[in-house]
């Protein structure tokens, strides 16, 4: 269960992670590019069935009429065919000159020139620009040239009055994007001119401004901040067109003009000058019908745009804690997967969310599904990955604790088993044998009583020297084998502190004491380290003895005894100095005698300190005179749970 | 008319070590009655019937475990100090360790109490039951940190101490038996710890008086 409300919690934060990494990783994705394209494309599609305003109407110029005009004409013939078009009553003229006009402009002559003053508030010079929305503002070409000046020289039009710019990038040949200029457009930007690098200029794209000449004084037009997405009203060719050849020729059928918006410009799409892109229709299709097509989205307002970055990634971290809790939830109760109400919540998500993009569509809100549903789908197959490896690592964790656990209560039960079989040994040799020694004792007293002159002392002395020994060993067999020693249920620090009292106390230590006694951080139900702590304290009675027995006077010249307890995080450190003379530490070592007297020798003690986790027991000679024993350790004790 | 026998009442659960306790006592007191108890339940039968002169008691007595049966052995002296706070007693074991937890009230039995180690000879055995008998108290060292002194011990302190009465004067002043004040002397040594000290070397009522103001029961 609580691995359950765990998992569950923690498929939140799993959701979010997966999301923002994938989401990050897929954006990139040229697939997913691709897909979400095809989407927009196909949404394009399958709301093209509309027919185009009939306001619009291409002018188109071919490479065959540039050759048949010659380059020496080419302005003139264009200048003429404005002047037939405004004069035939068009309402708007947006000209798409040619590039290699701007090194022919500069003439004296510039026809271009005298019919942009004339007819300046019908006319609009389409600028031909890279993406507007750069980190810094482009620079346009050198279109000012065509801009009529007063005899001073001084420009008789702002640029932006006359000059609408048209954004159009190589990739857009072949969009690999919803984001190509291909179908996303800018309606202003930031400009600079070619002579002053600093001066910056806002300019509205050729279609707004060519609205706004058209609709001066009518309704307030449509000005988004963020691009908008070109609503393409059929393939290449939807737009009605005339021939500019036809138009210069004079013939009678002169169609009608009157308050149309006329687009002029090149549409062959194999030559560069038309920036040819790849409409949604798969063909290429020109400058001049794209600019026909922004135009009329505008004019119709039907154009949609890419919902916010933002919203998007809401959706998608939304979405991505959904399917991440949905995978949770199905992963760990199986038994939910067979349910209707499972498979429900997924319905439910997925049509919460269709709901909500229909209805954003409708208010001209497009989401890129592709991103959102693949970062979707993979968030939850990664949760779903993260989860079995998880649930894994948990298992394996809990097997291991459980072997652990099952490792140190075995190792306590042995400890246990031990205990009682010493305790066990330890009343029966009291039981038995030593009571037999007492029998034996009685006897050869009663022989003595009786007669009086036998030897029998000396036998008696040993018999009672080797029932005080024996009595010894038992006293020690039962003092490890009982549970706790009464003066260190309250801690090492105590209990060295009562023992340390009671040597006073009792006069057995006459030297001046130096305690340093810090308590320990001490597990209090870890069965390992009670063990530890009984060896610990009958290792530092051990040493107080032997400082009592060598150094202290009348055995020693020693005057004081430090005895130190510190821990610095798990490390441990027991101290027991003297400053007495300096010691052979030959002393230490365990003679027949000291075993006869049970004490325990060094064997033992490093015994002791070997058994403890890193534990040292170190027996180092002072230069100015004593002995100090250190033992050291680590507070590392499994922790037994049962 | 003749005066009744003693009788010895010997608490220890090895059947042959009792035997050879009642042995013993018998050259002590040759027409004393000594009568074994294996169990706590049946000295106190035992206790109850008889006017017991002195009970030797083992406190290891009951169960296997040593633990358990010191338990039992220390409730079943605590009962009897309780109930029979002027028999004379002999504890006579070999581990009496156990019994520093019953410092306040040997400090306060009227009887004798005397501890004497089962590890230790015959002699040992006879000397404190003669001790025992006589109403004497005598305690190994470790057993002496938590010994307090009854209101009778501190009078005779004082007047010793203070007044520098003999142990006859004391009697005549607290109107008292020379005995009984030798026995309160006795018990002081016992209690203040300075029984052992060599008689030859330090007189012991000055060694007495010494520690009573060390220890601050008394202000000369």
């Amino acid at each position: 269960m609580t691995l359950r409300k765990t998992w569950q919690r923690t498929a939140v934060w799993l959701g979010i992670g997966w999301s923002l990494i994938w989401c990050a990783v897929l954006s990139d994705l040229p697939l997913i590019q691709r897909l979400d394209l095809w989407q927009s494309d196909r949404l394009i599609s399958l709301t093209s069935t509309r027919r185009p305003p009939p306001s619009i109407i291409l002018v188109t110029i071919t490479q065959e009429d540039l050759k048949t005009w010659g380059s020496a004409n080419q302005s003139t013939q264009y200048t003429a065919l404005a002047h037939r078009l405004l004069d035939a009553g068009a309402a708007v003229v947006a000209l798409n000159l040619l590039p290699n006009w701007v090194q022919t402009s500069d003439h004296p002559y510039n026809p271009i020139k005298t019919l942009i003053q004339k007819y300046s508030d019908r006319l609009v010079l389409v600028l031909p620009t890279d993406r507007s929305t750069q980190p810094h503002p482009n620079e346009w070409r050198s279109y000012e040239y065509f801009l009529p000046t007063s005899t001073q020289g001084d420009a008789l039009f702002p640029p932006q009055a006359i000059l609408g710019f048209s954004e159009y990038e190589l990739e857009a040949k072949q969009p690999q994007s919803y984001l190509s200029t291909a179908r996303q457009a800018n309606l202003s930007g930031q400009f600079t001119l070619a002579y002053n690098l600093d001066q910056t200029q806002n300019l509205d794209s050729a279609a707004l401004l060519t609205l706004k000449k058209f609709n001066s004084q009518k309704l307030p037009l449509p000005t988004p901040q963020t691009p908008i997405q070109i609503h393409f009203w059929g393939a290449t060719g939807t737009f009605p067109r005339i021939k500019a050849r036809s138009l210069l020729s004079n013939s009678s059928s002169f169609p009608n003009l009157r308050n149309k918006i006329v687009i002029v410009g090149f549409s062959d799409s194999h030559n560069p000058d038309a920036f040819a892109i790849r409409s949604p229709f798969g063909e290429p299709m020109p400058a001049v019908e794209v600019q026909a097509n922004l135009l009329a989205s505008l004019l119709t307002r039907s154009y949609y745009q890419i919902a916010p970055v933002w919203v998007q990634n809401a959706l998608i971290l939304l979405g991505g804690i959904f399917f991440s809790q949905w995978v949770v939830f199905g992963k760990l109760y199986l038994g939910e997967l067979k349910k209707y109400r499972y498979w429900l919540y997924l319905a439910g998500g997925l049509g919460g969310f269709t709901v909500i993009s229909v209805v954003l569509y409708g208010l001209g809100w497009i989401f890129p599904l592709a991103l959102l549903f693949a970062t979707w789908l993979t968030t939850g197959a990664s949760v779903f990955f993260s989860l079995l490896l998880g649930v894994q690592n948990d298992l394996i964790h809990q097997q291991q604790c459980e072997l652990d656990r099952l490792q140190t209560v075995e190792q306590a039960a042995v400890i246990s088993q031990s205990r009682k079989l010493m305790h066990r040994l330890a009343s029966n040799i009291h039981d038995g044998p030593l009571q037999e020694l007492k029998l034996i004792m009685d006897n050869l007293e009663l022989l003595q009583m009786k007669f009086p002159p036998l030897p029998i002392d000396p036998l008696l002395d040993q018999l009672e020297t080797l029932g005080i020994h024996l009595r010894q060993h038992l006293d020690q067999t039962r003092a490890i084998a009982l549970d706790i020693t009464p003066e260190l249920r309250e801690g090492l620090a105590h209990g060295i502190q009562t023992q340390l009292n009671q040597l006073i106390e009792s006069r057995q230590l006459t030297l001046q004491v130096i305690q340093h006694l810090q308590p320990l951080e001490e597990p209090a139900l870890n069965s390992l380290w009670l063990e530890a702590r009984e060896d610990i304290y009958r290792l530092f009675k051990e040493a107080i003895y032997n400082v009592i027995s060598h150094a202290q006077p009348p055995h020693g010249n020693a005057t004081q005894v430090i005895v130190r307890l510190e821990q610095h995080n798990a490390h441990c450190c027991l101290i027991v100095e003297n400053n007495g003379e300096p010691i052979d530490l030959a002393v230490f070592e365990p003679t027949s005698q000291q075993r006869q007297r049970g004490g325990y020798g060094t064997k033992l003690l490093d015994t002791i300190a070997a058994e403890l986790p890193n534990g040292i027991l170190q027996r180092l000679p002072l230069a100015e005179g004593g002995l100090r024993l250190k033992l050291t350790w680590e507070q590392r004790f499994l922790r037994i749970d049962a | 008319m003749p005066s009744s026998p003693a009788i010895f009442l010997v608490i220890e659960d090895h059947p042959e070590v009792a035997q050879n306790n009642c042995l013993f006592l018998e050259k002590l007191e040759p027409t004393a009655i000594c009568t074994i108890a294996s169990t706590h339940p049946e000295a106190l039968e035992r206790l109850a019937l008889e006017s017991v002169t002195l009970a030797v008691v083992d406190l290891l007595v009951g169960t296997l475990t040593g633990d358990q049966s010191a338990r039992n052995g220390i409730a079943f002296l605590q009962l009897i100090l309780a109930q029979y706070p002027t028999l004379n007693i002999l504890i006579y074991t070999s581990e009496y360790s156990y019994l520093k937890s019953l410092s306040q009230r040997i400090s306060h039995h009227q009887g004798g109490f005397v501890v004497v180690s089962k590890l230790e000879r015959r002699k040992a055995f006879l000397a404190g039951a003669q001790q025992a008998l006589d109403g004497k108290l005598a305690l190994p060292k470790e057993l002496r940190q938590d010994i307090d002194l009854t209101k009778r011990e501190l009078e005779v302190l004082a007047l010793l101490c203070q007044q520098s009465l003999t142990d006859k004067a004391i009697a005549q002043h607290l109107n008292l038996s020379l005995k009984t004040i030798q026995n309160v002397i006795q018990r002081l040594k016992v209690k203040l710890d300075i029984d052992y000290f060599d008689e030859t070397l330090t007189s012991p009522r000055i060694a007495l008086c010494m520690e009573a103001v060390r220890r601050k029961l008394i202000v000369l």
